[in-house]
């Protein structure tokens, strides 16, 4: 597992996507800190720095995770590099687990520059910093990418091809971060009023990117922004009980995808 | 050196639809020998092979090593044989050298059989250099020295001369020959009849997903006619 999750790191480091990645990320969250920092707001509590850095990483790390994993990964079956591996005295939990940890250490690297790079700008510019709650802020980040990076491993056994690879990824990263929440507003038009909190509730569940959301605002004591009427559930939700599920929750969405990824490699990914 | 049964494949078959799928592959693999699966395309070279390298489950059959059921997918089997797949295609920004020394410590091969596996294809010198700028022919050449580098009794290549120029079909020839003397088993598919030829010892041949022919390279010859090459096998 050890040979795989080193090779698909120097795969990573030479390939452009993620170099691109870093650039991107890096650049948009240092304009952010920079020109949120204008008034001097710092990294402390939910202001606009926070919920601007907050949306960068809620659009921006998903696509890419998706992107750069299901890309790889399919790419290696097309190639017939991951039939070849699968000809070795290798279990398949040791091949999709290298990959699997070989890209997210990639990603992680680039996102703790990427932070890195934001918190000298704010340090430098004379802004509040609050540690504890960058370092929470941070956290979140690398859940989103692990999460979606299980996801990626998923679309990229599943995908015959990269072309498929990556219109699947699209089509999920459109529907977990665009028009998800539009859905969930759409139905709750329709639901009694009795039903309207657990349906809510379940639905940040049911997306990751809307359980990262909810919980980094929870963090930045920023429970005010979904109003009067989901009091009840931020208090649930800041709560030991609502935080254990929280817990839970990224261990399930991380877990699941990469179990899927296992069990259709050791079905044979020449099957299809 | 004398060649004794080893791998039985019996009742083999993959079904993917009604008019894709292989059926009911009966043939045995000795040790040593070199034995050659031919075809034209599609006739189910490639789905044997990956059926038998544990990559895709059979539908029905078994195979047999030294007379017990093995499962393919299982490591001990993994363990016995290398494999080139056809057409690999190795990450372009990487170098020959590093792909291959890749390959080796996945099985705990040294440094020195990486670069004794180099020198045998022909690669040595142009070890450092990024795959995206070799060849087919040498992207061909570092897919068999993948496959030379462990010491297994079966290795498994999957149309290993395509790409290859004359020069370097003649070495592979060379190659696969030294081998066989050094008691291993050689498994290769092909459609080149003159390399089946002048190359294997036995012979199956395949069409539409069936066996029609598997014996040894001279009684394949003979029964079709006195220096008949086997092009009358693969047309009959």
């Amino acid at each position: 597992m050890r040979h795989i999750a080193r090779q698909q790191m120097t795969l990573m480091m030479r390939s452009h996507w993620l170099a691109g990645f870093g650039l991107l990320f890096s650049s948009l969250a240092v304009m952010v800190a920079f020109l949120g920092n204008t008034g001097g707001t710092g990294f402390d509590g939910f202001n606009r720095m926070t919920a601007s850095l907050l949306n960068i990483n809620l659009l921006l790390i998903p696509l890419l995770s998706l992107l750069i994993g299901s890309l790889f990964l399919s790419g290696e079956k097309e190639d017939r590099g991951l039939m070849l591996l699968l000809t070795y005295p290798i279990s398949p939990w040791s091949v999709i687990l290298g990959k699997y940890a070989g890209l997210f250490v990639s990603v992680w690297s680039v996102l703790t520059f990427g932070y890195g790079a934001a918190l000298l700008v704010i340090f430098f510019a004379g802004g509040g910093v609050s540690v504890s709650l960058l370092i929470l802020f941070y956290l979140y980040s690398i859940m989103l990418a692990a999460i979606f990076l299980s996801l990626a491993m998923m679309i990229g056994i599943i995908a015959k091809t990269r072309f498929q690879a990556l219109g699947i990824s699209l089509i999920v990263w459109a529907f977990l971060v665009l028009f998800y929440e539009f859905i969930i507003m759409g139905l709750s038009m329709f639901l009694m009023k009795q039903w309207l909190l657990p349906m809510l509730t379940v639905s940040i569940f049911l997306n990751p990117v809307e359980l990262i959301r909810v919980q980094s605002i929870l963090s930045l004591d920023g429970a005010s922004v979904f109003g009067p009427r989901l009091y009840d559930l931020t208090i649930w939700a800041d709560g030991w009980i609502g935080k254990t599920l929280f817990v839970l929750a990224v261990l399930l969405w991380t877990v699941l995808p990469v179990l899927y990824t296992v069990y259709r490699t050791k079905r044979g990914v020449s099957d299809e | 050196m004398n060649s004794i049964e080893w791998i039985r494949i019996e009742g083999l078959a993959k079904h993917y639809s009604e008019t894709k799928k292989i059926t009911d592959i009966n043939l045995t693999i000795n040790k040593p020998e070199i034995f050659a699966l031919c075809g034209g395309n599609g006739a189910g070279k490639s789905t044997l092979i990956k059926m038998l390298t544990g990559m895709m489950k059979p539908t029905a059959g078994k195979i047999l090593m030294d007379g017990k059921v093995i499962d393919p997918q299982k490591q001990g089997f993994k363990k016995l044989f290398s494999y080139m797949p056809d057409e690999m295609l190795f990450p372009r920004q990487l170098t020959g050298l590093e792909v291959l020394t890749f390959f080796a410590r996945l099985r705990g091969i040294s440094d020195e059989k990486v670069m004794e596996a180099l020198k045998q294809v022909g690669l040595f010198e142009v070890r450092n250099m990024q795959i995206k700028q070799y060849s087919k022919g040498m992207q061909q050449r570092l897919s068999l020295a993948q496959a030379l580098l462990p010491d297994v009794p079966l290795r498994i290549l999957d149309e290993p001369t395509n790409g290859l120029d004359p020069l370097w079909v003649f070495r592979f020839k060379e190659i696969i020959q030294e081998e066989k003397k050094q008691g291993r088993t050689i498994l290769f598919t092909t459609h080149i009849l003159s390399l089946v030829e002048e190359l294997a010892d036995r012979a199956a041949f395949m069409q539409e997903g069936q066996l029609q022919y598997c014996d040894s390279v001279t009684s394949l010859v003979e029964n079709n006619g006195v220096y008949t090459p086997l092009e009358k096998v693969f047309f009959h």
